[in-house]
């Protein structure tokens, strides 16, 4: 093969995995390029609120006097009665366990600073472990400025030492190809990625660094491990961070494992969430594009901020309500993705609306129009409820919502307002009634967050074949690693920065 | 073929005195944005008798497009209970409800404090039965209700608080508490 670039260590993705994995490259010597599909640096941390979880008796933590050790970090995270512990890879959670405090130290080493407050967080860890980091003081640098996306601190500051200490970033070049040895055990040699039109191949002499994020945006890719999740269900981060499954699939095409599928559906972290932020098409739950984003022309919208459920009812597309709105588990959920009586898609519960009255909006203050709305789709106003049904279109509801169905909705659950009686889903003592001109219809289907399971690795982070042999010079660090279901950033940077290291670290 | 007109009803009062009336407001809008102004509305008692009626105005009921509506007033059920009324105009048929009650002869305030900062609570919804009301700034609110045993329940979103029985025989006061509870960071998980 014919290079175009050679290398030592190439790292796809520049997220918080892939960041952390090139400065650590960079550290034990390798010559580092870095290829990233968008036109900016971050990924999905960009966004993230920047909670990073690294206990085991890091120099925050002992500033605080809190009493931690790898040991408990091990012992939390295998724990046998916890739903996010027990399915996790023990081996991953040993050397994660093992390089939280290095990895920390690691962090304040790359110049990444902290708000010095301890986080609990309600997970399986049994001491407060999370910091975290600082938005990065540019507002036009942080994609989602004014919402607390901390995370953009995080990887603008590793962005920073890469470049510093040496290590080439291509923006929008996008991974095509990893290119393997044919012979049986053959290892990786490089990558083909495509920039402006034209493809671009490189030679990785020592390692490849797959942390191309997770798989929730790849509708097929997903629907592996949940049929239901069909394409109506957004992304979590777009439209800025695609998690297509990239770095999965060219892996598997050349071999490579899933491991720990389970985890993705056992229901214990944000994989699949409720919308917080209505009628607007990425309405996640703590992500909020202000008008000046620098991506808020494809953003369309800021959403409505719904912070009471009992001001809206929420019905299917069928224009039922389907289950109590107070309620945001994953009972909720499930009952969102049950199957409503479509008869011609039977996988998807298809598009969520919320549905409310202008007395709701005087309540909580809303401005129910561009740009806190996206009436091309994703919001629906009208002068009475029979017409707010037809108005409802959207490339997901497949069928106009029945005006007469809708209003018998509407006023069943106006008559349970007036006895105080849910007796349908037991929503307790309904509040409001859904009555006063003009009527609301905004987006609310689930959005889809957490990759939490993706490729097998060793605790290197050494991918590993489906025949359980490890892919010479192939690594995977992020959302895009299977075995530790933990939500955040912890495990992106342990994993990256032990990939990075392992990756320089062989011989070419 | 799709129906040409549509009906909203509105402010409908809760609870009403039983024996008395009371008014709505009822509009409709014509799917073809003709103006409905002059249209006839009638309302409707579960018998399917007549009990009450109005003509559309001239002009659209405010942030409308062209909801031409009246206020009507509607004789109340004799007697406290739930009763159903259907509303016509031209083709068009809508429903609504309300909670007959006697007429409410005391005054019961309330006063709302959060559990431990002892602060008021401004916006906590009361129920008690049919009678509810909302608390102001000060986290008071006053109910007119009619005397006997009810459950009094409370709601302010991020707070939480048992609703209680409560046993009204006069005027009477009562300090209630909720516990806020702070919301759970959205980037945090969930567990089950």
């Amino acid at each position: 093969m014919e290079w175009n670039l050679s290398t030592d260590v190439v790292v796809i993705g520049a997220g918080a995995a892939g960041l952390a994995a090139a400065v650590s490259a960079r550290d034990h010597g390798a010559a580092v390029v870095v290829v990233e599909e968008n036109f900016d640096i971050g990924g999905h941390a960009m966004l993230s609120g920047g909670r990073v979880q690294l206990g085991g008796g890091n120099a925050l933590q002992k500033k605080f006097k809190i009493e931690d050790s790898p040991d408990r970090v091990f012992a939390d995270w295998t724990d046998h009665e916890r739903g996010d512990a027990r399915y996790n890879d023990r081996d991953l959670v040993r050397a994660f366990a093992d390089e939280c405090v290095p990895t920390f130290q690691f962090l304040l080493d790359n110049g990444v600073t902290f708000i010095e407050k301890p986080i609990v967080t309600p997970d399986a860890s049994t001491v407060p472990r999370v910091f975290v980091t600082h938005e990065w003081h540019i507002p036009g640098e942080v994609i989602a400025p004014r919402r607390n996306r901390n995370g953009s601190g995080l990887v603008r500051r590793l962005a920073e030492s890469a470049r510093k200490k040496g290590a080439q970033i291509l923006l929008k070049h996008e991974m095509r190809e990893i290119v393997r040895d044919k012979a049986k055990g053959g290892r990786v040699r490089g990558i083909v990625v495509q920039a402006e039109g034209r493809d671009i191949a490189i030679e990785a002499r020592r390692g490849i660094v797959i942390a191309t994020g997770g798989h929730t945006g790849n509708v097929n890719f997903r629907r592996m491990f949940d049929p239901r999740l069909t394409e109506e269900y957004q992304q979590a981060g777009l439209p800025y961070s695609f998690q297509g499954a990239d770095g999965e699939l060219a892996a598997m095409e050349i071999g490579a494992s899933l491991w720990a599928t389970g985890t993705q559906t056992s229901e214990v972290g944000p994989a699949i969430t409720k919308t917080r932020h209505i009628g607007t098409r990425w309405g996640y739950l703590s992500l909020y594009f202000e008008t000046d984003s620098p991506i808020f022309h494809l953003c369309k919208a800021t959403g409505l901020t719904m912070t009471d459920w009992h001001e809206a009812i929420l019905v299917n597309q069928f224009g039922k309500r389907f289950w109590n709105e107070l309620d945001g588990s994953y009972d909720f959920i499930n009952a969102a993705l049950g199957n409503h009586g479509d008869t011609a898609k039977r996988n998807g519960g298809g598009p969520i609306w919320a549905i409310f009255d202008a007395d709701a909006v005087a309540r909580q203050n809303w401005k129910p129009v561009p740009p806190h709305v996206d009436p091309d789709g994703y919001f629906a106003s009208a002068d009475t409820i029979f017409e707010l049904a037809g108005r409802i279109r959207n490339p997901h509801q497949k069928q106009p919502i029945e005006g007469a169905v809708l209003q018998a909705t509407v006023e069943r659950y106006n008559s349970f307002v007036t006895s105080g009686v849910d007796s349908d889903f037991d929503k307790p003592v309904p509040l409001h009634k859904i009555e006063k001109p003009p009527f609301y219809a905004a987006w609310s289907t689930p959005i889809l967050h957490d990759s939490l399971t993706g490729l097998r690795t060793d605790a290197n982070a050494q991918v590993i074949d489906i025949r359980g042999e490890a892919i010479p010079g192939l690594y995977c660090a992020g959302e895009s690693q299977g075995g530790f279901a933990q939500h955040g950033l912890g495990r992106c940077l342990v994993f990256g920065r032990i990939a990075g290291r392992h990756a320089a670290q062989r011989n070419s | 073929m799709a129906q040409a007109t549509s009906l909203a009803v509105w402010d409908v009062p809760m609870p009403v005195v039983a024996g008395g009336t009371f008014q709505v407001k009822a509009g409709a809008k014509a799917a073809d944005g003709r103006a409905l102004a002059g249209c006839r509305v009638e309302v409707f008692d579960a018998t399917g008798a007549v009990v009450a009626s109005g003509t559309l105005g001239e002009t659209p009921w405010a942030g409308t497009e062209a909801l031409y509506w009246t206020a009507i007033d509607v004789r109340a059920p004799a007697e406290p209970q739930v009763a159903e009324y259907s509303v016509r105009c031209e083709q068009a048929t809508a429903r609504f409800s309300v909670a007959a009650a006697g007429k409410p002869g005391h005054t019961l305030t309330v006063q709302v404090t959060e559990q431990n900062t002892k602060a008021a609570l401004e916006g906590v919804e009361i129920r008690l039965g049919p009678f509810h009301a909302r608390t102001d700034k000060a986290g008071r609110a006053e109910l007119r209700v009619c005397p006997g045993g009810y459950r009094l329940h409370m709601w302010r979103a991020g707070h939480m608080a048992q609703p209680r029985p409560i046993e009204i025989a006069g005027d009477a006061s009562v300090e209630l508490t909720m516990l806020h509870v702070p919301e759970e960071h959205p980037d945090a998980r969930w567990v089950r």
